[in-house]
């Protein structure tokens, strides 16, 4: 054993280590000069406009002419940045189209054809408010969002470099007001949140604890988990943390998701069995809850062949049950395949039938009609999306308005909603969208586009830097 | 003032106004060429680390500088260039993986001789932790590059990937599952051959 791997050293460390002693060469000369050699990516388009449909006829006719100008130079110029604009053509109409080519791997993927999307200018519009989450601390980060009541509340991890920070919850009636909800108790020390969600009676919060002097941005899976907290709220202002005992369930798990709706609670992980050996890998497993209490468990999937490998890695509630997501990476060779499996109860699963897609699929959310999932296309631009009505049957949809990575995707099991620039769009079957105006026009790369939650006539999302909100109010158009 | 000169002055107002447009355009593709050139070193190492060579990463650095320069109005805040142009070098890497399939680093025999040539393998494989990535896929590898070399936390891994920090979180594990996993192979082939 070379001295720079001693045994007993965690991995976690040997390879912040070995990363921060790697002397990396720099980028080659050639390569610079090329680079740098790029001309500068500005083009000027305006200038036509004065020698092609200048008005001379009358001072009016300057007048409106001069107004046209100014107008057309307005739109033309951030459209020319790339920026999306408050009444200006749709995402979807300059959206390069996906470019992936699937490949057939897995008995319980299809070539099936394509639907195509529709997309009417009839939606709701939606009108955009930025709160920023730094007037309740420093280096505040966004975890989620769920309803209680009409109370909003919002769970955050503070991941600034003091270690003894407790977590922000903020709560809200109007989404205009926010107040911070009392986190000074040791029932929130060494926590870090995870998930909050709606269960019967009120919200649960779900979150690890930290080791001492571990900031809470940096939690890694090397070794055994940290142990699993859980607070419950009837009103989202105040939290009772639940006991040693009522978490025993879930000793010596990880979750990795989570998700609640009208069939309870299903929480996906990893369980590490006592007395295994050090560096065995752990189980995946599965949890089901009908009140946040009491949690059923079996290994997952025992669907699969009876093979290990499989890991659900996002799972969404559906009126009929639940979907996961996540990559089939069974296979020795080849690609990773983005899979769905489905069930109606949370602990028995079946593998959905779904369109051949490479690398994982990422997000589902449910509509009235339909739940819509995102496979992860591998590509910087992409509106790849998958259309199902029962979770069981999946079809890819052209046309979709969701632009990776520019949107925001949620629903409330009603309407499935994309927040793209300038445009928000609404639909009950993943297959109709009913385009809006999203005013102000919202930023682009928007990071993680499921922090993103519809609660009545409320709208709120997370920044792409984790650091603020937006709370967005759903008008007529 | 008559008509015409009316015209002609506002003519030369609505000139001085776009003139200033087209300047701040101007400001604005010099300042991204800038940071773009500012970034290629950290945009080639981090490449070279997903990709595990130098051949790669040179040519994905220079493609993803091309897509930034393409994509320039996509970069609202300057402020955000990092992690913007990260994104970029990224899934630029995991372009040049799928078409190369060129996913899984396999371990050198005992007569390979690493040390001449690609200074990124010479790297990885003469370090004996950074040696255990070879045998991560791309996407997890990604991962771990992003966290521990880039040192960023998970929340901002998720952000560059476009993962939910789920998703990550379930990346990271299994990849250190991997490497525990190799490393226990490399230790008893070691402890074998003593």
């Amino acid at each position: 054993m070379s001295p720079n791997m001693p045994e007993l050293e965690s991995l976690d460390q040997q390879l912040h280590d070995a990363f921060r002693r790697a002397e990396l060469p720099a980028v080659p000369g050639r390569l610079r000069a090329d680079v740098e050699s790029l001309p500068v990516p500005t083009r000027s388009r305006g200038r036509r406009f004065f020698a092609a449909r200048w008005p001379r006829s009358s001072v009016l006719a300057t007048v409106v002419g001069a107004a046209a100008i100014i107008a057309i130079v307005a739109v033309a110029l951030p459209l020319f940045r790339g920026q999306p604009q408050p009444g200006g053509p749709s995402a979807s109409a300059s959206r390069p189209a996906p470019t992936a080519t699937p490949s057939p791997t897995s008995s319980a993927q299809s070539a099936a054809p394509a639907i195509t999307a529709s997309i009417v200018a009839d939606g709701q519009s939606v009108s955009w408010t930025n709160v920023p989450l730094s007037a309740f601390g420093s280096a505040v980060v966004a975890v989620g969002a769920a309803q209680v009541g009409g109370m909003m509340v919002v769970a955050a991890n503070v991941t600034g470099p003091s270690y003894d920070q407790k977590p922000v919850i903020i709560a809200s009636t109007d989404g205009t007001t926010w107040s911070q909800v009392p986190t000074t108790g040791p029932d929130f020390d060494l926590a870090c949140l995870q998930f909050i969600l709606s269960v019967p009676g009120g919200l649960l919060l779900v979150g690890q604890s930290l080791p001492p002097y571990w900031n809470c941005g940096y939690p890694t899976g090397d070794g055994p988990p940290a142990d699993i907290l859980m607070w419950r709220s009837s009103d989202g202002l105040t939290w009772q943390r639940l006991s040693a005992a009522e978490m025993a369930p879930l000793d010596r798990v990880a979750i990795v998701s989570m998700a609640a709706g009208p069939k309870g609670l299903v929480a996906f992980g990893f369980h590490y069995p006592l007395g295994a050996p050090a560096g065995a890998n752990p189980e995946n497993v599965v949890f089901h809850s009908l009140d946040g209490l009491n949690w059923a468990s079996r290994t997952f999937p025992d669907q699969n062949q009876g093979r290990e490998g499989p890991v659900v890695e996002q799972v969404a509630a559906i009126s009929s049950g639940f979907v996961g997501l996540g990559t089939n990476d069974l296979q020795s060779s080849g690609p990773m395949v983005g899979v769905v499996w489905y069930s109606i109860d949370g602990l028995a699963w079946s593998l959905a039938t779904t369109p051949t897609q490479e690398g994982p699929t990422l997000y589902a959310v449910a509509g009235r009609n339909a739940v819509v999932a995102v496979p992860d296309a591998h590509y910087y631009l992409s509106n790849a999306l998958w259309v199902s009505a029962n979770g069981k049957t999946w079809e890819r949809e052209d046309g979709s308005p969701l632009t990776l990575p520019n949107s925001w995707l949620t629903g409330d099991g009603q309407q499935i909603l994309i927040v793209n620039g300038s445009s928000v769009y609404w639909s009950a079957d993943g297959r109709t969208w009913h385009q809006g105006k999203s005013s102000p026009a919202m930023p682009g790369d928007v990071g993680t586009p499921t922090q993103a939650w519809i609660f009545g006539s409320t709208v709120i999302v997370v920044s792409p830097d984790y650091s603020s909100l937006y709370v967005g109010r759903i008008g007529a158009q | 003032m008559n008509e015409a000169d009316r015209v002609q002055e506002l003519v030369g107002f609505l000139k001085t106004v776009e003139g200033s447009m087209v300047d701040s355009q101007q400001q604005a593709g010099e300042k991204l060429v800038r940071l773009v050139s500012g970034g290629l070193d950290r945009a080639y190492r981090l490449a070279g680390l997903i990709l595990g060579n130098a051949y790669d990463a040179e040519d994905v650095t220079h493609d993803a500088a091309v897509r930034a320069w393409r994509s320039a109005g996509s970069l609202r805040d300057p402020a955000a260039f990092e992690a913007w142009f990260d994104r970029i070098v990224v899934n630029a890497c995991r372009d040049r993986i799928r078409r190369n399939r060129r996913v899984r680093f396999v371990a050198l025999g005992p007569d390979d001789d690493p040390s001449t040539g690609d200074p990124f393998q010479t790297l990885i494989d003469h370090d004996e932790a950074l040696r255990l990535i070879r045998c991560l896929d791309p996407d997890e590898r990604t991962v771990v590059v992003l966290h521990y070399w880039a040192d960023l936390p998970l929340t901002e891994v998720a952000t560059r990937l476009g993962w939910p920090v789920g998703t990550v979180k379930s990346r990271l594990h299994r990849a250190l599952e991997t490497m525990r996993d190799e490393r226990v192979v490399q230790g008893s082939g070691k402890a074998a051959s003593r």
